[in-house]
């Protein structure tokens, strides 16, 4: 096992040299942590008692305010996992941060796309009257699901840091080739799933179920981020744990040796 | 001078045996579990690029290939007309798509959006006349645009007492 390319003790946790840190938290993720509150409790009222039904989907429509935003957040956290696979893949900007962020966005990421079957599959229920379909867009949400399910199984295999860290930032790159066909599926495709409605010229939703959904973005962006910085950086104390327990291990057996 | 032996004084090193058996089955977790992962992800990719490239057919679509699809299950779209009729389980109705309609007796439940205007997708096959389409699930295909209800327009047409 190769020992010379272990991480070094992470210094990105925030704490002060020579200080230990005791939990994730600081001052952004509570400035962090408090605006996702604040935001998610708005969006949670505007949504449910002061915005109106739809015309076609009545009551049916109060998912729109958590539907496509946790949609979006996993594709930002499968994003960002790919673009920091790339970072630590290409030599120059190589640090085991960039790994530790990888592994950090997509777990968040596979959350909220947990979110995002769930809560579609109610809808699909309820407008739809099905479950579940293989329709383009759903089967491939599916996929990403499970690849990145994979991912991070892949990620808890042994060997030594570099090569486990190379082989997953390569998965994470190909995996997240399917992001991008996933958001297209409707527009490439006859699906069920209807077609985008806000990310568009002329988006086909007004006044305050505009307002409220725009707001949930912001919401779920918030949360995203929040959880994102809290996992970071339990990656990050996961690693130097492994680093300072393998060391305190070599220091024992010498000890036992010179006794 | 002491007559036991180092083992009983030092605990024993696990056997080798019992080592590499915990290792192949470690390994064989690893390659059931890699299977099981590899096996789902195949399922998924060959539902999805069975179903992805044409979900359902448009009414003109299935019309023109009313001969080759005989009376093969296949999926198609329509916008519900007026004069939508249930008889007993039966709920019969025409879907039009790019001028082109066709007549439906459907066994299926319809959702409580079901109604003349809305887009639908049919899951069923040709009768074997050829004449009507015969579906057993009827899912409501709802657009991307949003309209917000105003319930004070339905009252301005109800009578009132005061009027």
């Amino acid at each position: 096992m190769s020992t010379t390319t272990a991480p070094a003790p992470p210094r990105g946790t925030g704490a002060p040299a020579g200080a230990r840190r005791r939990g994730t938290g600081d001052r952004t993720t509570r400035i962090l942590g408090l605006g996702a509150l604040v935001t998610l409790g708005l969006t949670a009222w505007l949504g449910l008692a002061v915005t109106p039904p739809d015309v076609v989907q009545g009551q049916l429509v109060r998912l729109i305010y958590v539907h496509p935003a946790s949609a979006t957040m996993c594709y930002v956290g499968f994003g960002l996992c790919a673009v920091s696979s790339l970072a630590w893949l290409w030599p120059r900007t190589r640090s085991p941060r960039w790994d530790a962020l990888a592994g950090a966005s997509a777990e968040v990421g596979v959350v909220f796309c947990a979110v995002c079957l769930v809560s579609g599959s109610i809808w699909g229920r309820g407008s739809w009257g099905v479950w579940w379909t293989w329709d383009a867009r759903l089967t491939l949400t599916a996929l990403l699901f499970a690849v990145f399910l994979g991912y991070l199984a892949l990620r808890r295999t042994g060997g030594d840091f570099d090569s486990r860290a190379k082989r997953c930032a390569i998965t994470a790159v190909l995996c997240f080739v399917v992001v991008p066909i996933d958001h297209e599926a409707t527009t490439w495709w006859t699906t069920l799933h209807q077609g985008n409605t806000l990310f568009r010229s002329n988006p086909m939703i007004h006044g305050s179920q505009l307002a409220t959904m725009g707001l949930s973005f912001v919401a779920f962006g918030l949360l995203f981020a929040w959880l994102t910085v809290h996992r970071y950086r339990v990656e990050r104390l996961e690693e130097r744990f492994e680093t300072e327990g393998f060391a305190a291990a070599i220091a024992e057996r010498r000890a036992e040796g010179t006794s | 001078m002491t007559l036991t032996t180092r083992s009983s004084a030092v605990p024993p090193a696990p056997p080798v045996r019992r080592a590499r058996r915990r290792l192949l089955r470690s390994r064989r977790r690893q390659v059931v579990a890699a299977v099981v992962v590899l096996g789902a992800i195949g399922f998924l990719i060959g539902e999805g690029l069975h179903n992805a490239t044409s979900y359902f057919l448009y009414t003109n679509q299935a019309v023109a290939q009313k001969a080759s699809l005989g009376t093969k299950p296949f999926r198609i779209e329509g916008t519900v007309e007026p004069g939508v009729r249930r008889a007993g389980q039966n709920t019969d109705f025409t879907i039009i798509a790019n001028r082109v309609a066709v007549p439906v007796v459907s066994t299926g439940t319809p959702t409580s959006l079901f109604k003349p205007g809305i887009p639908v997708v049919l899951d069923g096959h040709w009768s074997a006349t050829g004449a009507v389409y015969d579906a057993n699930l009827i899912m409501v295909k709802h657009t991307a645009n949003y309209v917000a209800a105003h319930p004070n327009r339905l009252k301005s047409q109800l009578p009132t007492s005061g009027r």
